[in-house]
């Protein structure tokens, strides 16, 4: 299977491969690689065919955002937020440039007969640049999805970015008509749609960190101080090798919680436990990366800075470190206070599933 | 570089089952105060009876073949079981070495012999090994060793001292790591050993450490004899097998988990219940055993496929042993109770935990080694 992986990792790297360099200050949205990504099939993977999507699942979503780490398009949101609420809802992929966000301000109402839309949306990745807006919103305990056109009247878009200079766009809805609705299954609610986020950005923090073990190897392998190069210094050495731990650890707690999110096991700890790992070990992987690079790193036109400002970026998004902890200590609470029981899934004090 | 996560086979109905089976047994043994949960009981908790009594259950030497007296159970079922006994901090200190490499080393690479006359006795809990590797002179070194083994027509002679030797002085057995033959390259001229114990040429001498404790000893061989069939493996292989056997030795939960019954302790106190600031402290801890735990089955993935994963090994047990102290060092913060090896439960556990933090970066490789190893692996 890796192969298959291996396979879509290769493709989305192809077509991203003529795509300006984000430190070349070229305008930030990438048209034609979207265009492309939408021809193969890799906007809507886990989508089902008759809905309009490629009938992958998450594992072929999380490979193609892994490959794209420094894409200036709304892939995660379309693959990871977009895609699951449509898949549950019934709904069709809606074309175009599609970006989504989950909307608990959000207000639905009945005016003439049919659904509109009233309220605020913060932070909405790529809204300047998509054509549709798939927004997830509360509905009684559960949740349900609408599909909002950006050329619709009486929505407006204010510009916002986050430190790498991604749009993340306030939308603002006054009386907006969506062209689908549907309810979303009693098993969805807001956390949910965070949940997937959070995945999705555990996912590309995981893809960002491997980036900065590739350029700090070959910064340190060629750049020579004191007569040899910086990777013949032991501390040097030692840092190389926190930095890989950290990024295999990264990469397994992401598909970890890709593989959870999947099959329903320990989904509500794993999608937590991606997101802590990555927000916190963000920190420790850009500074150590920098420090290995020296000042050139935190330039401009070296591509470091676009892989650590997104990595600082994409910590606080779906929840930081500091929510997502709250929610695993939560967890515990919910196993009668028996971390093992939480870690294992298994709770001898309740046991009922023995050989289901 | 690749880690391949596992399959989520850790949930098949059996192992499930398995790891129910020896969680409402350990239970019942807390119960019936049979022990008490320590850190680091799989190193300093000694306890020959309780080591049969495991046994008895089948959950030592599982994965030896039944032809050798053991369970014949699968990689993924020995690590649920050893993780179950890790978590309870169970006192599995007398068999553990045996049951984690020996008798993989003895099933790799020993005579049909030495198969015939170990593995059934690891298996029943009653054979239990002692590591010698270090010495004074070789610490991190481990190629520096200088204990020699002569062949003679009687067998083996052996001279040398081997230091931090845990368990010893209980220990029926020792592999022995000793120079054999003279090489250019120094991992050359190195070959392994089973040494049975007691011998009248080996001086075991205790080593206590700053908790008051003995598992450490130092073993002294004063021209000791060994036969023929000592030797482990082939001649000047040493290096080679020890290398291998490190693999068992450094990703597995032990590397994680020696101060987990301090954190099981602790999020059952009532002020993590009420303090906000301790509760994000609580999820950060759990989240970091979480992911770690998928790091090391997916080494012991690696393992159980007959790879050789020792770059990943490597990086488990350095993230791992780390861990082990944040925990301890974080609990501390947030507990604000006084160590005490003389107090209440808690008080007691966590002082047991501060006295063994330092070895935990040092023991089965200094950490600073195994970074030089995954470097060598990024450059």
């Amino acid at each position: 299977m890796s192969d298959h992986y291996d396979a879509i990792e290769d493709s989305v790297r192809s077509t991203l491969s003529t795509s300006p360099d984000p430190t070349s200050g070229a305008e930030a949205f990438d048209r034609r690689a979207w265009r492309e990504l939408n021809e193969l099939g890799f906007t809507a993977l886990a989508l089902p065919g008759e809905l309009g999507g490629s009938d992958g699942d998450l594992r072929d979503a999380a490979a193609a955002c892994r490959a794209a780490p420094l894409a200036a398009l709304p892939l995660t949101e379309a693959n990871f937020l977009a895609v699951p609420a449509l898949t549950d809802a019934g709904v069709s992929w809606p074309g175009g440039v599609v970006t989504a966000a989950s909307a608990p301000e959000l207000v639905w109402k009945e005016i003439d007969g049919g659904p509109a839309l009233c309220g605020r949306i913060q932070r909405v990745p790529w809204l300047r640049n998509a054509d549709h807006l798939v927004v997830i919103l509360p509905h009684g305990s559960s949740a349900r999805v609408a599909i909002v056109a950006t050329a619709e009247p009486g929505l407006t878009v204010v510009r916002g970015t986050n430190l790498a200079g991604e749009p993340r766009d306030e939308a603002i809805l006054r009386t907006v008509r969506p062209s689908a609705t549907a309810e979303l299954p009693e098993t969805w609610s807001l956390d949910r749609v965070a949940q997937y986020g959070a995945v999705a950005r555990a996912v590309q923090i995981a893809a960002a960190a491997a980036e900065t073990l590739t350029l700090a190897a070959q910064h340190t392998t060629s750049r020579i101080q004191f007569g040899r190069t910086l990777s013949k210094f032991q501390s040097v050495q030692h840092q190389l090798a926190q930095l890989a731990a950290d990024v295999v650890t990264l990469r397994v707690a992401a598909d970890a919680a890709v593989n959870s999110l999947l099959d329903g096991r320990q989904a509500d700890l794993l999608a937590a436990v991606a997101k802590i790992e990555s927000s916190v070990l963000a920190r420790r992987v850009s500074s150590t990366a920098h420090q290995l690079h020296g000042a050139i790193g935190f330039t401009n036109e070296h591509r470091l800075g676009a892989y650590t400002t997104r990595m600082w970026s994409w910590r606080e998004e779906y929840g930081n470190e500091t929510r997502w902890e709250r929610y695993v200590a939560d967890l515990v609470t919910a196993q009668g206070d028996d971390v093992w029981a939480l870690l294992t899934d298994l709770n001898t004090a309740t046991r009922t599933d023995a050989h289901t | 570089m690749s880690v391949t996560l596992p399959a989520l086979e850790s949930f098949l109905p059996h192992v499930t089952d398995l790891r129910a089976d020896v969680r409402a047994f350990l239970d019942r043994k807390i119960e019936e105060g049979r022990f008490v949960p320590d850190s680091d009981a799989w190193l300093s908790g000694i306890d020959p009876d309780f080591s049969r009594e495991l046994a008895e259950h089948g959950w030592v030497g599982m994965t030896i073949p039944t032809c050798y007296g053991g369970g014949a159970r699968s990689d993924l079922e020995r690590f649920v079981v050893t993780e179950e006994l890790l978590a309870a901090g169970a006192p599995v200190a007398a068999h553990w070495i045996a049951d984690r490499q020996m008798a993989p080393g003895i099933l790799r690479n020993g005579t049909e012999d030495q198969k015939r006359e170990y593995l059934p006795g690891i298996a029943r809990g009653e054979r239990y090994f002692g590591i010698g590797m270090s010495e004074p002179d070789a610490g991190s070194d481990l190629a520096a060793t200088r204990t020699r083994a002569i062949e003679t027509a009687e067998g083996w002679r052996v001279s040398g001292t081997k230091l931090w030797t845990s368990g010893a002085h209980i220990a029926t057995n020792l592999v022995l790591l000793a120079r054999t033959d003279t090489s250019d390259d120094r991992h050359g001229g190195l070959s392994q050993f089973v040494v049975d114990l007691p011998h009248p040429d080996i001086h075991i001498n205790p080593i206590v450490t700053i908790d008051g404790g003995h598992h450490f000893n130092e073993v002294v061989f004063d021209d000791a004899l060994l036969p023929t069939t000592a030797l482990l493996g082939g001649r000047g292989d040493g290096w080679r097998q020890v290398t291998q056997e490190l693999g068992n030795e450094r990703s597995g939960p032990e590397r994680i988990l020696s101060t987990f019954p301090l954190l099981r302790a602790w999020a059952r106190t009532d002020s993590v219940q009420t303090d906000t600031a301790a509760r994000a402290v609580l999820g950060r801890l759990v989240s970091r055993t979480a992911v770690l735990r998928q790091l090391s089955m997916a080494v012991a993935n690696e393992l159980a496929a007959g790879r050789n994963p020792g770059v990943e090994a490597a990086m488990v047990k350095d993230l791992g042993t780390v861990f082990e102290g944040e925990v301890v060092e974080a609990i501390r913060a947030h507990a604000g109770v006084e160590p005490d090896s003389s107090g209440g439960e808690f008080s007691t556990l966590l002082a047991q935990s501060i006295l063994h933090t330092p070895a935990f970066t040092l023991r089965g490789g200094t950490n600073e080694i195994l970074r030089s190893i995954v470097a060598k692996a990024v450059l």
